[in-house]
């Protein structure tokens, strides 16, 4: 019997390794892609300061892209023309129709800050692109190019095709437009201080006007027979501007930079009535711009450097998000784009 | 139940051992047995916690390397001129897309073979019909026409993939392993698909960041593709073609123990890998297996040396109480002579002393009571035979009747009255002690009427000092000795003298009785001797009946100090008897110490 038992005992200490599968720890998988699939529809309102320019079609394509592959429901509507108070009442219409996010190119901070702060009271993030309101009436801007470069690069290509002397004009797009008037304020600065023959005549506004841009662009060729250079910098301008230069016969004595699409420009690109214009992609702005406000929504911290799928890694500083770099369109490179 | 009743029966020492083995050596090998179990345990647990977040920092070390890869096509984005090929469409001269072709496949192998120590095997472009490709290796496969059906998945798919050699028909020179990383191209600013590209990044680097962690390759690791269970990295074995199957692994992320292995399994690259470790867990316990061998070595030892031990004591506590048994059973077959040996002052030992001391209370009962009484009886029942013996009554009638015959009326006066006082000296029947000096008489008496009988063929002589009449002696302690000289004496020779004489030294009263007999055969007095040096009480019955029943009485009122001794003379025998030396005025005591003897029977 004892020994029967010392067996049983010296069988149990060996029999201590087994062949099933003993799962000895399980390790908690932290919770892995956020949330797949969005359970709320969001409702992304995308207002532009005018529908029928070629820019802001181009936005609108951008728009619709990410729309599809964010999955996310994006109203885009603007005014006719660009009108301040029409743009109001269509902000007005989306905060009633509680938008999740509210994104505005705004043409009149003064006029408009105050609508996008009250819709921001009522819980909607709101958030401005390609121009600014007034910093407390939105969470962030959208800003396509950093403005210092941008004014910096546009007067360097002015005084390269000029031979840094001469009087010039910027044609700009309103008074009110805050990111229009902080490049006028670069190019200020930057003429100071390192083009002292460059002589900044006079700063015409086209109100993203066409008909306006082609009065103004008459006018002012016609006041300053001594113009070398035009910088456009809403994108209305530089057509304009071209098309004028074109029928005053004079396209070889002034100089035209700016910003401009480059299908607008495409045909001036090629005649050789100009020889570059400047823009970013208003495709890949319509793009980000919902991105971002997809992104905010999902409750996505937004940090600098971050990487948007199909855009590249972004800027940001304090509240500015910058998308990129400008770009140079050229007779070689414009038929590339198609905006 | 059966077994209660097996243990009842059980002898001491095994019920001992059995209490001792249950006691002692069962808990101490299950707590042995619970303790290394519950060890065992604990260090697996703890390692097979361990091993999950070792898993995992590799995991995430892949995942970052994957993830690095995945975007390097960024790298392509940064350069205007390169985006600025891929729009254009593959409809151009053959000088166009050849300069093209160098242009990209110069900046591909510049800014991604070579711009840092990546694992890449290779670089491909698909884009638009066209291919464009730099390798790190030789490599065959992977033509225009594939180009497409990728390229549209992808752009179906808009995001990165992943495949796997046996995915696509890409094969590189030594038959490389690698992970195909598909990203789409994206035209950013024209919001248009550009193209996709293809970097096959080397399995090599599972291999570089798992380095540390497979312990002198003792362990496999492996990187499986969860959902088609397919092997893309294998530690162990080149080439693998083996499919896992789905619920191979129990668990996404932990341990588990099987077939001796350890194995830790931990998701990596978008949750669609499974990283796996997998160690025989003899490696891994290799020391705790060392530790269990020398415990069962060191317990087997215990157990011998405490069974051994045990198996001592036990004995050591049974083995008396076996002794004791044995002596009991021989006590009872009537043995009481021996006493066993106390040698130690335990339970036992005390058992035994009382044991002893019980043996020998009931010797003495048996010897001082019982024995005793009975040869009293015998002894009285004797005295009153040997009183007058009827055939000494006939003779010395007879002698009466010769004598009347005769006419010699005097004589007949003096046998009748001599035969009267022996008659009445016999019928004093209460009395059991007389003074030495009336038994002397009696003798005279008895000795006178044999002379009658004899005339000149006996003679006799006594001889006692004055003392005598103050001495006690135990009755007729003379007539029987005396009888026996005359009757052998008489049997052989024509005459016999017969001197009795009384000697005393300061505490004993010797009795001499010397005839001039033939003396004792010294056969039959060897005989003699020996029965008369026993115990009192214990004595046969022999011939020699009156010998021995004078010393038994005399050794039984007196003790052993005393009694009766045999020797042959130069002619004859001499008897003597040996008494204490007592006063007539101790007679009273002398009665007292025989009723106190009889009491301690």
């Amino acid at each position: 019997m004892q020994k029967k038992s010392l067996v049983l005992l010296i069988l149990l200490i060996f029999v201590s390794a087994c062949n099933k599968k003993e799962i000895l720890y399980v390790q908690e998988t932290p919770p892995s892609e956020p949330n797949p699939e969005q359970t709320e529809q969001i409702d992304i309102a995308i207002v532009p300061k005018v529908m029928e320019i070629p820019y802001f079609q181009a936005v609108q394509q951008g728009v619709e892209e990410a729309a599809k592959s964010s999955g996310a429901t994006v109203h885009f509507k603007g005014p006719t023309t660009a009108d301040p108070s029409q743009q109001e009442e269509i902000i007005r219409t989306f905060v009633k129709q509680k938008v999740d996010v509210l994104a505005v190119s705004v043409i009149d901070p003064d006029r408009l800050s105050p609508v996008l702060a009250e819709a921001r009271r009522q819980g909607i993030t709101v958030l401005t692109w390609d121009a600014d309101a007034h910093p407390e009436a939105r969470d962030y801007f959208i800003n396509m190019v950093d403005a210092e470069m941008l004014g910096e690069h546009l007067l360097d290509s002015l005084a390269a095709q000029i031979g840094e002397e001469g009087e010039y004009i910027i044609l700009s797009g309103s008074q009110s437009s805050l990111n229009q008037e902080e490049w006028l304020h670069w190019i200020k600065q930057h003429n100071r201080a390192y083009y002292p023959n460059l002589i900044l005549r006079e700063v015409a506004y086209t109100n993203d006007n066409p008909v306006t841009a082609y009065q103004e662009s008459k006018r002012v060729v016609k006041a300053y027979p001594d113009l070398k250079g035009i910088i456009g910098i809403a994108s209305l301008g530089p057509p304009a501007a071209a098309a004028v230069l074109k029928e005053e016969n004079v396209s070889d004595d002034i100089v035209i930079v700016g910003l401009a699409s480059p299908r607008d420009m495409n045909e001036h690109l090629k005649e050789g009535d100009v020889r570059g214009i400047t823009l970013w992609s208003p495709k890949k702005l319509g793009f980000l711009t919902v991105m971002i406000a997809k992104l905010m929504q999902d409750g996505t911290e937004i940090e600098d450097g971050m990487f948007i799928e199909d855009v590249g890694r972004i800027q940001v500083k304090g509240e500015q998000i910058i998308m990129g770099e400008p770009i140079d369109f050229t007779a070689d490179n414009v038929d590339q784009y198609d905006f | 139940m059966i077994f209660k009743k097996k243990f009842r029966n059980l002898s001491l020492m095994h019920k001992l051992l059995l209490s001792y083995t249950l006691l002692t050596i069962i808990p101490v090998a299950l707590l042995g047995y619970f303790i290394y179990t519950a060890y065992t345990k604990a260090a697996e647990e703890q390692i097979g916690a361990l091993v999950p977040q070792m898993l995992e920092q590799a995991s995430q070390q892949i995942d970052r390397n994957v993830q690095d890869v995945t975007n390097m096509p960024e790298r392509l984005y940064q350069s205007q001129q390169m985006i600025e090929i891929l729009r254009q469409d593959s409809f151009q001269t053959h000088a166009e897309a050849m300069q093209q072709q160098y242009v990209m496949e110069r900046y591909l192998s510049s800014s991604f073979l070579h711009s840092s120590s990546s694992d890449l095997l290779g670089v491909f472009v698909f884009s638009k019909n066209r291919v464009f490709a730099a390798t790190a290796k030789n490599y065959s496969g992977f033509s225009k026409s594939e180009a497409a059906v990728y390229g549209q998945s992808l752009e179906l798919e808009k995001g990165s993939m992943i495949l796997l050699p046996q995915d696509t028909n890409l094969v590189f020179e030594n038959n490389a392993d690698y992970l195909l990383i598909g990203v789409p191209l994206q035209d950013r600013d024209n919001q248009a698909y550009l193209g996709t590209m293809f970097l096959a990044l080397d399995v090599a680097f599972v291999d570089r960041i798992t380095g540390t962690i497979k312990e002198h390759n003792a362990a496999r690791i492996m990187l499986l593709e969860k959902d088609s269970g397919r092997i893309a990295y294998d530690s162990k074995s080149e080439k693998s073609d083996q499919i896992v199957p789905d619920d191979f692994y129990p668990i996404e992320n932990g341990s588990f123990l099987q077939d001796g292995k350890l194995i830790g399994i931990t998701p990596a690259i978008q949750q669609e890998y499974a990283l796996i470790y997998e160690i025989p867990t003899e490696k891994l316990f290799a020391k705790q297996q060392q530790t269990r061998t020398i415990s069962i070595v060191l317990f087997l030892l215990f157990i011998i040396f405490s069974v051994c031990l045990y198996t001592f004591v036990a004995y050591n506590v049974s083995q008396p109480i076996k002794r004791l048994i044995a002596n009991m059973r021989s006590v009872q077959g009537g043995q009481f002579q021996q006493t066993l040996q106390v040698t130690k002052q335990d339970e036992v030992g005390r058992l035994t002393e009382s044991y002893n001391h019980m043996i020998i209370e009931i010797r003495d009962l048996i010897q001082k009571n019982y024995m005793i009484r009975l040869k009293q009886q015998e002894a009285e029942l004797y005295a009153l035979q040997t009183q007058i013996n009827p055939h000494f009554i006939f003779n010395t009638l007879e002698t009466i009747n010769y004598a009347v015959e005769a006419g010699e009326q005097e004589e007949v006066i003096n046998i009748i009255t001599t035969l009267g006082r022996m008659l009445r000296y016999s019928l004093d029947n209460g009395v059991k002690f007389v003074s030495l000096t009336e038994e002397i008489r009696h003798v005279e008496d008895f000795l006178s009427i044999q002379q009658f009988r004899f005339h000149d063929r006996l003679t006799w002589k006594t001889d006692y000092p004055e003392i005598s009449t103050a001495v006690q002696v135990p009755k007729f302690i003379l007539q029987p000795i005396v009888e026996n000289s005359i009757k052998y004496g008489l049997e052989t020779k024509t005459s016999i003298h017969i001197d009795i004489k009384i000697h005393q030294t300061p505490d004993m009263l010797i009795l001499t009785i010397k005839d001039d007999g033939p003396g004792f055969n010294p056969a039959v007095k060897t005989e003699l001797e020996e029965e008369l040096s026993l115990e009192p009480g214990i004595t046969s019955k022999s011939a020699h009946y009156g010998l021995s029943n004078v010393s038994n009485r005399i050794k039984m009122l007196y003790g052993n100090n005393y009694g009766v001794s045999l020797e042959n003379n130069q002619k004859g025998a001499t008897v003597r008897l040996y008494l204490p030396f007592r006063h007539v005025s101790e007679r009273g005591s002398l009665d007292a110490e025989f009723a106190n003897h009889d009491r301690r029977g």
